[in-house]
């Protein structure tokens, strides 16, 4: 979980686009059909027969869902984790790479200078996702936000902040964007 | 040679073979369970959605470990 300073709120948590998610996981969709492909194949071969062939077929069948239920479970806990929290104070980015090795890295709202929007190819276009380039100032390391849904939006998002941020600060901000 | 040597294999299943599987296969899934709700618990933000996902999780798994139950008590040594 995230601790939160004095005054400040949460204002979006961004993840990935589900398509990510989906097409991660179309590979385990299809795999769960591999116990109905075999068994039409033992049919066709004559073994499915053969004394115990059904009470097998459970037993196979029911590990084999198992290990891909679980499977897809790891890679939704993956997705679901891996994480953008922007707050009225700081963008908080949450990478959860595997289920041992998780990195959170942050940068404060006044110190962004340029938040460029990409969005690359035909699925990206129509599904509206895309990556959130959002440049520090220093030698800090640059924020990017891979694949989120509706990147325009989030940059608005950041932009108000940071506005918001220097209006309460006195301090004026210069900065450009791309889109 | 081939119905053969399935036979061979087919004679080294038994009900307690299945068993014993199935008991190995029930702890792998309970560290991985505990695994997943740890991190659920300790990094997940929305807890509705969390605890509609573990609901999910155990209602699916109840069903694959309902098919190797079945599997066992259908099987005839």
């Amino acid at each position: 979980m995230i601790s939160l300073q004095p005054g400040e709120t949460v204002v979006a948590e961004v993840r990935r686009h589900w398509y990510v998610l989906f097409a991660e996981t179309l590979g385990l969709f299809i795999l769960a059909f591999v116990p109905i492909l075999m068994i039409a194949v033992f049919d066709v071969f004559g073994l499915s027969t053969m004394p115990n062939f059904l009470p097998l077929a459970l037993f196979v069948s029911g590990w084999w869902f198992l290990a891909i239920w679980i499977i897809f479970f790891i890679v939704w806990t993956d997705y679901y984790l891996d994480v953008w929290v922007i707050t009225s104070k700081r963008i908080i980015d949450i990478e959860q790479r595997n289920l041992f090795s998780r990195s959170t890295s942050e940068c404060r709202i006044e110190k962004i200078q340029d938040i460029s929007v990409e969005v690359h190819g035909l699925l990206a276009t129509f599904l509206h996702f895309g990556n959130v380039r959002v440049q520090t100032a220093g030698e800090s390391e640059n924020f990017i936000l891979l694949n989120i849904p509706d990147p325009q939006a989030v940059k608005d998002i950041i932009f108000k902040e940071q506005e918001e941020t220097a209006h309460l600060s006195g301090i004026p901000i210069a900065h450009s964007s791309g889109a | 040679m081939f119905p053969f040597q399935l036979n061979d294999f087919l004679r080294l299943i038994t009900p307690n073979a299945l068993g014993a599987v199935f008991a190995a296969l029930a702890a792998i899934f309970a560290f991985i369970s505990w695994m997943l709700l740890y991190h659920w618990s300790r990094y997940g933000y929305n807890p509705a959605s969390i605890g509609r996902m573990r609901a999910l999780y155990f209602w699916g798994a109840g069903v694959c470990f309902a098919l190797m139950v079945a599997g066992i008590l259908l099987f005839e040594s």
